[in-house]
């Protein structure tokens, strides 16, 4: 599909109003277009102030969504679970930090709720260099994290592909805090994730997803009987189980 | 570090729920349940399913918040597709259908459009404004598409246009509301 299909395509996109069949070919050209994604992050803008409301959402319904906050993720219902990796830098922590939110949702909330959409337009680009500041600090943090770690005592694990063309690196603590700081893994198109993988016993176990561009610095924590890393492409949200050959692997890790 | 829930930004909210906190979520909830309960009920006309689908957005961006990217749009815009996606999903099986004709029959006002659904509240005014100044058919068009949660080629078959003409009505629309809607802003900054 070329430019000026897209081009044409991206109001009906924005209201969900595309057949499946040329979902895919929009979202390969909107990889590759700035031009078509800020024209379509505008009209998602747009669209979600159709149905703008004052009102003040049932604080019933939130009680509701709290308690089922504490289920296990429901698309991962009897599935091996996933830890998280989140490469942007916004680790999670270990264990959960749940604290219960009561009380009536009140006028003042509905007023701030008014006020953030009002300023949402007005208030984006400033909001994203906010967002961006916030998203450098925390990589500063796991920037020291990682040069804490090259400087003490630790294992380098090295994965690469088959011809040696994509190699990615990984720094392991003693304690199985693990970093990964580099990669030349290229991006990969939308709709697809990089997942981490290790061999545990000889039964391959998910460590967490790197999204589709790898880039920076991501951390996770590797148990004591890992023997090896890899590296697959998976659908968006990620595999129970690998679907793909290894993108990179590793040599045995010596723990 | 703690956050200042209140002030934050939607983008420092959406971290926050990375980080397992569930302040963060309860604020994105105060800010953008209403407006995302009032777009499934729209499309569901069934308010305990459309409730359904607003837990099942919230509860899906407090495990999965790397789903939401910044650099493609806002978070409330992110809920909305979300919401949008599911209720569609959920417009398409039969039980749903059935419930909501019988809903329909029984209390749908007849001849209701987008402009009827946006109740007061200043932006919500200025959009019901902006949305009422639009030539008919490109109302008509982003009515169909948004609300009846239908494709641009079934809004097509409804109109009887031909799909270039619906798409292009569609984008012209949503360009159309994005100017009417930044002149309203400058227009009241200057009086």
């Amino acid at each position: 599909m070329i430019h000026s299909e897209v081009e044409e395509l991206l109001g009906a996109y924005a209201l969900d109003a595309i057949d499946d069949s040329e979902k895919s070919d929009i979202e390969a050209h909107l990889d590759s277009c700035g031009r078509c994604r800020h024209e379509l992050a505008r009209h998602l803008e747009l669209a979600s102030l159709l149905s703008a409301s004052p009102d003040t959402a049932p604080s019933a319904l939130w009680q509701r969504i709290a308690a089922a906050l504490s289920e296990p993720d429901p698309e991962y219902a009897g599935r091996p679970a996933l830890a998280p990796l989140v490469s942007i830098g916004v680790p999670r922590d270990s264990h959960r930090k749940v604290r219960a939110v009561s009380g009536v949702l009140g006028a003042a909330a509905a007023v701030a709720a008014v006020v953030a959409v009002f300023l949402a337009l007005q208030l984006a680009n400033l909001r994203h260099e906010v967002d961006q500041v916030r998203a450098a600090e925390r990589v500063t943090a796991l920037d020291q994290a990682v040069t804490a770690a090259l400087v003490s005592p630790h294992t380098e694990a090295i994965l690469t592909s088959t011809g040696h063309h994509v190699e990615a690196e990984v720094v392991i603590t003693p304690g199985g805090e693990s970093y990964w700081v580099h990669s030349s893994l290229p991006p990969l198109r939308r709709g697809m994730t990089y997942q981490l993988w290790a061999l545990v016993d000889g039964k391959v176990v998910s460590l967490g997803l790197f999204g589709r561009d790898p880039t920076g610095y991501a951390s996770f924590r590797l148990g004591r009987n890992s023997s090896r890393l890899m590296v697959t492409a998976e659908p968006a949200g990620g595999s129970a189980a690998p679907t793909n050959s290894p993108v990179v692997m590793s040599t045995q890790i010596h723990l | 570090m703690s956050l200042d829930l209140s002030t934050a930004s939607d983008g420092s909210l959406a971290m926050a729920v990375a980080r397992w906190e569930e302040e963060a979520l309860a604020e994105i909830y105060r800010r953008h349940a209403a407006s995302i309960l009032g777009l499934a009920n729209r499309l569901l006309r069934d308010s305990r399913l459309a409730e359904d689908v607003v837990q099942e957005v919230f509860v899906r961006f407090w495990h999965r918040p790397e789903r939401f990217d910044p650099d493609r749009g806002s978070l409330r815009a992110f809920l909305a597709a979300e919401t949008h996606g599911r209720a569609v999903d959920i417009m398409r099986t039969e039980d749903s259908r059935r419930r909501r004709e019988e809903n329909d029959a029984a209390a749908a006002p007849l001849g209701a459009t987008i402009e009827h659904e946006i109740i007061e509240g200043v932006l919500a005014a200025r959009v019901r404004r902006a949305v009422a100044g639009l030539p008919s058919e490109e109302k008509q068009a982003v009515e169909l598409a948004y609300f009846d949660g239908l494709t641009y080629r079934q809004v097509a078959d409804v109109l009887t246009e031909p799909e270039g003409t619906v798409k292009s009505r569609i984008r012209r629309a949503l360009g159309r509301l994005e100017r009417e809607l930044m002149a309203a802003e400058r227009s009241e900054e200057l009086t």
